[in-house]
């Protein structure tokens, strides 16, 4: 290694610990817990630190108990006394246990009788939370007595009125939406906001959707979640339509490697995929059609394979025989687990179980011409045909 | 027989094979720029039997079946436009796919009848010859699905909810493309 390599190398380093130092900046926490005298039992309590899943357990003495431990960002938080093995439906309504958000510092979970009606105090996020499940008890109290009448229709065998109040549940269910939306925007400093943002955002991440996130103070956006989320528009910005799409050397059916470069001065539209997802086979017909409309455009099909951890390695071919992708098959098979990408290439993509099926049409010279496609859309090919000049 | 006219005999026997095979063979796939001149084979329960699309005629094709509620809530919007356009050479058919209890379609008909006022057809479940001629060529693996078709030509493969006047208009003007389409559509819709 040359002294420029090495330098560069420190410098890496450096930055990576600086960067590491400061998102997982760590805050402690400590929940006192005072529960109904009577109470010796088990409690857990689930959390996850920066993304990593935590469970922790405690005795529940005289209704005294007490947990502690760190978080980098505010996170979502359970509660749940005598934690069965497995959470079914049937014991699900017996279950006594509270969701809550941890902040930092201290925390107070107190009841005369047992979790569900326990006041759980401390932290803004929480307050927020709270707030936010006042907004929602119109709504809850609804559902719960439409439920009642779902259940009694259901043994009386009334299918009509059965679904009559189903549809009734499902307009009441989506209520909550519009609570969330006007709760994001009149709460821009709270980290509760982005997190509700957020769960409604795990997919693609499209351009459009930057001003929203700007909306969010800097300190949210300048969180562990906010600073993934930021990271997500600047990836997604990399391979917007003008840049040149990433480049990769992948192996095929017969195990070549073969480098999308290698295609420059054709229009190749490029597909990385899992297996069986819901709407697969809607997915699949459509990159057929892609591929007959645009045949004769100077043009290559390429699908890159990912899969889940429990599929065998023939799977792959199994896939690309039952899905009739006659063109060219790449292979990136361990690049992606639960976590996110892994592999070069789907770093470079942004490419997770919840952004694939992602499609992009790339243009002679390598530059994107289209990202972000919908690739259920039966004119998805006509729209990619326009593009191709 | 002299050998020039033995030739022309079994040019004539393979014209002929030719022809009935081309009849009855399967269409592998319908996209969008396809040409359709034959309705698959299906049962009319409502309306004239359509064999033949004409040329100068319309036809809005919509694909529904009594299970599947938002082809059920879509419509009256079908019902509202063909009365509309009536007598604007703008054909509404009202597929129905992908089940094989006929009775509970006469059924439905029977009690929605004033809900749609348009031609009405039977397809049947799997092996019949809608399912072989359109829905699998077309990879129709949910619905509901609207396709328009015009001069013989699949213009738009889309859901009933992007049927709208504007669009009908733009068919009748022969002014339409799919993105003008869905930008009319979009208009009345509000959808992105």
């Amino acid at each position: 290694m040359n002294i420029t390599n090495q330098l560069k190398s420190i410098l890496t380093i450096s930055c990576l610990i600086l960067i590491c130092s400061s998102v997982k900046a760590q805050r402690s926490f400590v929940i006192d817990g005072q529960l109904a005298s009577d109470i010796n039992a088990k409690i857990k309590l689930s959390y996850k630190n920066n993304g990593v899943s935590i469970e922790d357990s405690t005795m529940v003495s005289q209704g005294k108990f007490q947990f502690k431990g760190n978080i980098g960002d505010p996170t979502f938080a359970k509660l749940t006394l005598n934690p069965p093995v497995m959470i079914t439906v049937q014991n699900f309504s017996t279950l006594d246990f509270q969701d809550f958000f941890i902040d930092g510092g201290s925390m107070q979970v107190k009841s005369d009788k047992g979790l569900k009606v326990a006041n759980i105090a401390g932290g803004a996020t929480q307050n927020d939370f709270k707030r936010r499940g006042e907004l929602y008890k119109p709504i809850q109290l609804k559902m719960d007595s439409l439920n009642k009448i779902v259940e009694k229709h259901k043994e009386g065998g009334d299918v009509t009125k059965m679904e009559k109040a189903r549809t009734e549940m499902y307009a009441e269910m989506s209520k909550t939406a519009g609570i969330d939306s006007n709760f994001i925007k009149e709460n821009p400093g709270s980290y509760l906001s982005m997190d509700i943002w957020r769960s409604k955002h795990r997919g693609t991440l499209r351009l459009f959707l930057e001003p929203e996130f700007l909306h969010f103070k800097p300190e949210i956006r300048k969180t562990f979640a906010g600073r993934e989320i930021q990271a997500r528009f600047d990836l997604a910005k990399h391979i917007a339509p003008g840049q040149m799409a990433p480049d990769f050397k992948l192996p095929d059916t017969l195990g070549k490697e073969l480098t999308l470069s290698s295609f420059r001065g054709k229009n190749v539209f490029v597909c990385f995929y899992m297996p069986d997802f819901m709407n697969y086979e809607t997915f699949a017909f459509n990159l057929g059609r892609i591929n007959r409309v645009l045949k004769d455009k100077n043009f290559v099909m390429l699908t890159v394979y990912y899969s889940y951890s429990d599929k065998s390695a023939a799977y792959w071919k199994e896939t690309i025989e039952k899905s009739k992708f006659n063109w060219i098959n790449l292979n990136d098979v361990n690049g992606i687990t639960d976590r996110g990408a892994i592999s070069p290439v789907a770093r470079a993509y942004g490419l997770s179980y919840n952004t694939m099926p992602a499609g992009f049409l790339i243009g002679t010279d390598g530059k994107i011409l289209a990202s972000q496609v919908r690739l259920s859309d039966t004119g998805l090919a006509q729209e990619l045909e326009k593009l191709i000049k | 027989m002299n050998r020039k006219n033995i030739i022309i005999v079994i040019s004539l026997i393979l014209i002929t094979i030719q022809g009935t095979f081309a009849q009855t063979a399967e269409r592998e796939f319908l996209d969008v720029g396809d040409t359709i001149k034959h309705y698959p084979k299906v049962e009319w329960i409502k309306g004239d039997p359509i064999e033949k699309l004409e040329e100068h005629k319309i036809y809005i094709i919509d694909l529904w079946a009594t299970w599947c509620k938002p082809c059920i809530a879509s419509m009256p919007h079908l019902n509202s436009l063909a009365a509309k356009f009536k007598g604007k050479g703008i054909v509404f058919i009202a597929q129905d796919v992908m089940e094989d209890d006929r009775q509970k379609v006469l059924n439905f008909l029977k009690q929605n009848d004033t809900m749609m006022g348009f031609n009405v057809a039977f397809g049947g479940g799997k092996e019949t010859d809608f399912e072989r001629n359109w829905i699998k060529p077309a990879g129709v693996s949910a619905i509901p699905q609207t396709f328009v078709i015009k001069n013989n030509v699949l213009l738009w493969q889309t859901s009933p909810d992007m049927i709208t006047e504007e669009v009908l208009e733009l068919l009748i003007k022969g002014d339409f493309s799919i993105d003008k389409a869905k930008k009319a559509a979009a208009k009345t819709s509000g959808k992105p």
